[in-house]
């Protein structure tokens, strides 16, 4: 049934009123209306990319011809319409998502192009890194002055980059102030996400930050980061997940997800005997205290935080909270046998099987791949390991694959009915 | 309403302007090395020109790139460390003296990094990493070096870079391979 159909069926039925049929009818109008001018716009936006590549490719062919003074006043052309056209879109335009998303790119793509040009036009020696930060720190008022969403992701991914060009120097504090002047426009866009529900963008923007952090941590802790340190990054990932997030689906929940994929990863590393032959750089641990002891604290807070919760709504403790602590216990049995990796191949048998199992009762489609996926990775990982033949590879590899698509076909069977 | 506006307005003002101003400077900096500095030429090691290539910018090789001290000094890779130059009578340059802190006066010095260190007996010599190290081109540029060719005779002093040297801060200016000048 079209809109119109269904407005004419309902006041019939004397569900609404004309006066409320007509507002809806206007409504959806201006709505199509809107849609069709965005696609104008996106249009505009990639003509005036391609007429100003275009124009400075021209400029490039005959760039050795002109004078120093000349290629430095062309270097400043492509910042100088962008930022006239961001002036015309604040008097004019400040309502438009479309214009005021795409003039803030072309701001900062107009600034990063001066600042290149102006490097190549006295071969000044920076690295990429230094041009990048900049690049940031000064595209950053554009995305409050803006309001505009694309150009946040785009600078959480650039000083993201930055963090990963200076992973090993001194400089990647300067990658938490990048973070610090951002975030407040994150969370402005979490706060937005409580009342409306609708915001994609806001997933990009989690996982970003969410990926981000672990490289700085990473980077943070650098040469003495240990299996400890590891683990309880891990688990702080996932209490913040299950705590502050809460939300159940993968791509809303990246720390949730980090948090168990990491776990589950661990358990199948301590499966093989390789993993804890080094038992000296296992446990002779590099502490710095402040770092290691705030972590600790951050876990069990976290835990506390997670049990106190569930208490009084009385739900059980979710299953996934337990593997950290259990894989501690076996990381510390590593300490006194020699044979740990055997309670790894016990622990992630016992933990497909778990979930597999889990799954099937609670209907939850994803616990139960989560489960066969950790077996078959466990499996073809230990069948990679060992001298085993192509032949028995090949029938083991085909045979796994039959029967994840078989239970996945079943299961879903049985969920439709 | 009116007043959020103009608030906006007046910010994203401020904030081009400086975006403009940070470009600017770096203009203005390089412009004060090359208004007020002094030209150095720095022989180039041979080399297959087409080895030079780097994406968009030429790497240049200096033969003026070691210096011969008694002791190590605890010298690092990386450490920065500033060049004291000479010039002989053709214009070419050479090093006089290292410094290891900022000296007093900046004249004929050049700010740069140490690349390596290498020890033999009483001797050390310490490599240094220019900051003018790259040279970049457009697209014309490979096909003119491509006919070209290093002359291997260690003698002649024909391909260079010129460069020039302002209160420690250096920027290449031009290259010459072969005497024949390349074009940026």
């Amino acid at each position: 049934m079209s809109l119109k159909e269904d407005l004419k069926d309902l006041l019939d039925h004397q569900i609404i009123d004309p006066q409320t049929a007509q507002k809806i009818k206007e409504y959806y109008h201006h709505k199509a209306g809107e849609k069709s001018s965005r696609l104008l716009i996106v249009f505009a936006v990639l003509g005036t990319f391609l007429i100003g590549a275009g124009i400075l490719l021209l400029i490039a062919h005959n760039w050795s011809q002109f004078p120093r003074s000349i290629k430095s006043i062309l270097a400043f052309i492509p910042l100088l319409i962008s930022q006239s056209v961001g002036l015309y879109v604040l008097f004019q335009k400040s309502n438009i998502k479309f214009w005021t998303e795409s003039v803030s790119i072309a701001i900062s793509f107009g600034l990063i192009i001066a600042l290149a040009l102006v490097s190549q036009i006295y071969h000044i020696q920076e690295s990429s890194s230094q041009l990048v930060f900049w690049w940031v720190i000064l595209s950053i008022p554009l995305v409050y002055l803006f309001k505009s969403k694309s150009l946040g992701l785009f600078l959480f991914v650039l000083s993201a980059y930055y963090l990963l060009q200076n992973f090993h120097s001194d400089k990647h504090y300067l990658y938490l102030l990048l973070w610090l002047l951002l975030w407040p426009f994150y969370y402005g866009l979490e706060k937005k996400h409580l009342h409306d529900r609708t915001s994609l963008f806001l997933y990009f923007y989690r996982w970003t930050i969410a990926i981000s952090l672990l490289l700085f941590v990473f980077s943070f802790f650098s040469n003495r980061f240990s299996l400890l340190t590891l683990v309880g990054v891990l688990s702080i990932y996932y209490l913040i997940g299950e705590n502050i997030l809460k939300e159940r689906n993968f791509f809303k929940n990246p720390y949730k997800w980090i948090g168990i994929l990491g776990i589950l990863g661990l358990f199948i590393f301590s499966s093989f005997n390789f993993f804890w032959e080094k038992k000296e750089s296992l446990f002779t641990l590099q502490f710095q205290w402040v770092p290691e002891l705030v972590l600790l604290i951050l876990v069990v807070l976290g835990y506390l935080y997670l049990i106190i919760k569930r208490k009084k709504t009385e739900q059980d403790l979710p299953y996934f909270s337990f593997l950290f602590v259990f894989f501690i216990l076996i990381y510390l049995s590593a300490y006194f046998f020699d044979f740990t990796y055997i309670f790894g191949i016990l622990s992630v048998l016992i933990i497909s099987l778990n979930l597999i199992v889990q799954g099937e009762r609670k209907k939850r489609l994803d616990i139960l791949n989560l489960g066969l996926v950790s077996f078959f990775i466990f499996i073809i990982t230990h069948f990679f390991s060992n001298d085993i033949s192509f032949v028995y590879r090949g029938v083991a590899f085909i045979l796994t694959g039959i029967v994840l698509i078989g239970i996945n076909y079943y299961f879903l069977k049985n969920i439709k009915k | 309403m009116r007043n959020s506006r103009s608030f906006l307005v007046i910010s994203f003002l401020i904030l081009s302007l400086i975006q403009l101003f940070y470009v600017y400077n770096k203009i203005r900096i390089q412009e004060r090395i090359i208004n007020n500095g002094e030209t150095y030429l720095f022989v180039m090691q041979e080399n297959d020109p087409l080895d030079l290539l780097r994406g968009t910018y030429l790497e240049l090789y200096f033969k003026e790139n070691s210096f011969k001290i008694k002791d190590s000094f605890g010298l690092k890779p990386n450490q920065r460390i500033w060049v004291e130059l000479r010039k002989d009578a053709d214009g070419f340059a050479h090093i006089k003296q290292l410094y290891l802190d900022i000296p007093k006066n900046l004249n004929q010095v050049v700010e740069a990094k140490i690349g390596s260190v290498s020890g033999r007996n009483d001797e050390t010599i310490v490599y240094i990493d220019y900051p003018f190290k790259r040279f970049y081109y457009n697209e014309g540029v490979a096909k003119q070096l491509d006919s070209l060719q290093f002359q291997t005779s260690s003698d002649t002093k024909t391909s260079f870079a010129r460069v020039i040297v302002w209160k420690g801060n250096a920027i290449v200016d031009e290259i010459y391979i072969n005497g024949i000048r390349i074009n940026k």
